[in-house]
């Protein structure tokens, strides 16, 4: 925990530190790093907290057993999925999982938020599950301009981001659902939203919250559009069938991992260290 | 630290069991509570149990017969079912009623249920184990109330010793009556075989195998003696016929022209006879011969008839000689006709030997088994006065009763602890069965390997279920309610267990 600590306080101090212990951990130099993270300058919306809390959304002031359990859950993911988008030179993630309700934009949004506090690169999370749009709800915000408003073409790309208060953040999502997704995803917007992102913050890291594999063909469509994609599969709630059938729709794109949520399992870091997530944290310095 | 377990099937186990611990949390102690509730609420049965063993006899076997060593190994069922009768039973219970609180059972039907709770076994005298086989038994009589269990086993293990010496004794007196029976019939027939016996040899006495060789040389004598008497009859039979011939030449009387004629009469004949050879036989001479031949046989004739009175000393002589002769040739013959008929009488014994050899041969037979058997049976009526007298005296073998039927302090049915115990295997069982079942039947993803094995891709995280303070909350109370009705079934439990035993 005191070393911890003292990784996390060195970090903040020198991140050529921490880009030494990278290179040394086998990833490769990249360029985009060496330059800090432009500011980013979009809306403001204040997030609610006794939302977050209740689904399970681990904002800094969230303090407790939860965050502190999840924080290390959520620590070891980002840790890995950055090793993973580094050394493969992606910047662009879709989320998705088999079914729904299997804890995906949950993950999402807390992935975002882990990866956040890393201050090496801005980190963009847009919820392009637009049928069922759940990142605004639980962080208990409604957007000042929809992203389905951005696809229909009625908003400009800077319009559509916000931040939450939390530094290297910013969100595009909605509140308002529509049928028509599919198309609005197929119309070409999201390139340009892309793009843009890039052209704002070379070097952002990516999330795209997309919708269940099985449910539509939402995900078919701007799959393509991402660099690799993350499954996520809910322990006790993903259905073995479920996930084989969504492995076949996912054989022809870039798999960059699987995850497993609400999980029961004990995991082993990185340092070898194992997590029992019945005990009580003691990492919870790590919060804020 | 990494210290994963090197059996993978354990480990896999593990890894079940602690996701669905809650199964055998709850469904174990429930099982155990429940069995503990059932064992102390059914109503207990207290169980008073005798022990009655074969006692051996201080006298040995030996001495005793066949019939006194039984009980042990064959008739056990069968005093178990002359003393267990429903008459018996009935008995019992007009005199200990052992089901007060059943009055709507008729005294059969309390008998039945005396028998139903009866249980009788072998066991070990010593360690009063259940044995198969051994000379004790145990009586095990089993009643809700203790004080009645321990009357009625008393009771039905007087029974069992009541049986015991009343059959003994009467089996004893019947073995001896019967054996003494036997010996008289046997007896009776002894006798009437020495009889049978008696008369054989007096009808065929002289022709049994003992007399044989006394018999051929009776008939040798008398064989001899024949032939000797027969030559004596030849002998006589030619003096007869010499003093016939001499007779014959004798005149009766003095008178000698009885001889002159003779003597007239030959000269004639020859005469004739010459001149028959000489002469045909009209020949005068012939003729003339032939006249003076019948005169002078007709004289002849004529002064022999009348023979009024021989006189003639010399004739008289030879005639009392040949009369004499006579007799003595009667005599002889009849003699020999004895002796012959003698010689006959042996041999028609000797022939008839062997066939009354071999009746003879049977009945001595007959004779001698007869009297071998009386003989056995008279041993065996002694023995059996022996042990009749032996029972009568108490020292033969008998029932001794080694363990006095007591109060039981604690119910031997039901169970407790074979029950609670029972309750905890199945507990055990059913809690581990239902969570390996919940697994098994479980549709959904499990794990990190089950991941793996889905994918082919190895998870590259594993975030746990989050919990926010309401579903903490809503867990907590959750344990706490499942805990309550723990504590609440461990009182009621207690409770009932108290109530139960008090």
């Amino acid at each position: 925990m005191i070393i911890e600590q003292a990784i996390e306080r060195m970090r903040r101090q020198s991140p050529n530190t921490q880009r030494a212990a990278l290179s040394v951990s086998g990833m490769r130099r990249d360029d985009t790093l060496t330059a800090p993270p432009v500011e980013l300058k979009f809306a403001r919306v204040d997030y609610d907290l006794d939302t977050c809390e209740r689904c399970h959304i681990l904002v800094p002031e969230t303090d407790g057993n939860e965050t502190a359990t999840g924080a290390t859950a959520y620590r070891m993911l980002r840790t890995r999925v950055l090793h993973l988008m580094r050394s493969n030179r992606w910047s662009t993630l879709a989320l998705t999982s088999p079914g729904a309700g299997e804890g995906k934009s949950v993950t999402a949004l807390n992935l975002a938020l882990s990866l956040a506090r890393e201050q090496n690169q801005n980190v963009f999370l847009i919820d392009l599950d637009m049928s069922n749009p759940s990142v605004c709800a639980y962080l208990g915000i409604a957007p000042p301009r929809g992203i389905v408003h951005f696809f229909a073409g009625q908003v400009e790309p800077q319009q559509v981001f916000f931040t939450i208060g939390i530094e290297r953040l910013a969100l595009a999502g909605g509140i308002e659902a529509t049928p028509y997704s599919s198309e609005l995803l197929a119309s070409g917007r999201l390139e340009l939203l892309l793009k843009y992102v890039q052209s704002v913050s070379p070097g952002a890291l990516i999330l795209l919250d997309l919708p269940p594999v099985l449910a539509t063909d939402d995900f078919l469509v701007a799959a393509p559009r991402a660099d690799a994609t993350l499954l996520v599969i809910a322990e006790g709630l993903t259905r073995r069938d479920g996930v084989v059938r969504a492995m076949e729709v996912l054989s022809g794109f870039t798999l960059a991992g699987v995850m497993l949520n609400r999980s029961r399992e004990r995991v082993t870091d990185y340092y070898g260290r194992r997590y029992y997530y019945t005990k009580r944290s003691t990492s919870a310095a790590h919060a804020r | 630290m990494d210290s994963d377990s090197s059996d993978p099937s354990l480990a896999s186990r593990l890894e079940i069991l602690r996701r669905r611990w809650q199964y055998p949390a709850i469904i174990t102690p429930a099982c155990i509570l429940l069995a503990i509730f059932v064992a102390y609420v059914m109503t207990p049965l207290y169980r008073s149990s005798g022990t009655i063993m074969l006692e051996p006899s201080s006298v040995p076997k030996e001495f005793l017969g066949l019939d006194t060593t039984t009980y042990a190994d064959h008739q056990f069922e069968l005093v178990q079912r002359r003393v267990m009768t429903p008459e018996n039973l009935r008995q019992l219970v007009a005199k200990i009623d052992p089901y007060p609180d059943r009055p709507d059972l008729t005294p059969t039907e309390k008998a039945r249920m005396i028998a139903d709770n009866t249980e009788i076994e072998r066991v070990d005298p010593i360690t009063l184990e259940t044995l198969q086989q051994s000379n004790a038994f145990s009586i095990h009589y089993l009643n809700p109330n203790p004080e009645r269990a321990k009357a009625v086993a008393n009771e039905l293990v007087a029974l069992f010793l009541d049986y015991n010496a009343r059959t003994r004794r009467e089996r004893a007196a019947g073995t001896y009556h019967f054996l003494q029976s036997e010996a008289q019939k046997l007896a009776e027939s002894i006798r009437g075989m020495e009889a049978k016996l008696a008369e054989f040899k007096a009808k065929y006495g002289d022709a049994l195998p003992q007399a044989q060789a006394r018999n051929l040389q009776a008939q040798d004598m008398a064989q001899r003696d024949y032939d000797s008497t027969m030559a004596q009859v030849r002998l006589a039979e030619q003096r007869v016929s010499m003093l016939q011939l001499q007779l014959n030449d004798l005149s009766p009387t003095l008178v000698g022209a009885v001889a002159d004629r003779r003597t007239e009469l030959a000269t004639l004949r020859a005469e004739l006879a010459a001149a028959e050879q000489r002469y045909t036989q009209d020949h005068p001479d012939v003729r003339r011969l032939r006249r003076a031949i019948a005169e002078l046989a007709a004289q002849d004739q004529a002064t022999r008839a009348p023979a009024a009175k021989p006189d003639n000393p010399e004739y008289l002589r030879v005639s009392a000689e040949l009369d004499a002769a006579k007799r003595d040739l009667n005599a002889l013959r009849a003699h020999a006709n004895r002796a012959l008929q003698q010689v006959q009488d042996y041999s028609r014994r000797l022939a008839s030997t062997p066939t009354v050899e071999k009746e003879y041969a049977q009945l001595a037979r007959n004779y001698e088994l007869a009297q071998e058997s009386f003989r056995e049976v008279q041993a065996k009526l002694t023995e059996a006065d022996l042990a009749r007298s032996l029972v009568a005296e108490e020292q033969g073998e008998r029932f001794t009763l080694i363990r006095d039927p007591g109060t039981p302090s604690s119910p031997a049915v039901p169970n407790r602890l074979g029950i609670i115990l029972l309750g905890f295997v199945l507990g055990t069982a059913l809690g581990f069965g239902a969570a390996m079942f919940a697994e098994l039947s479980d549709p959904t993803v499990r794990g990190a390997s089950d991941l793996q094995l889905l994918t082919g891709h190895t998870m590259i995280a594993a975030v746990p279920a989050l919990l926010n303070s309401s579903e903490r909350r809503s867990r907590r109370l959750r344990f706490a309610c499942v805990v309550g009705a723990f504590s609440a079934a461990i009182i009621a439990v207690g409770a009932a267990v108290l109530s139960a035993s008090s």
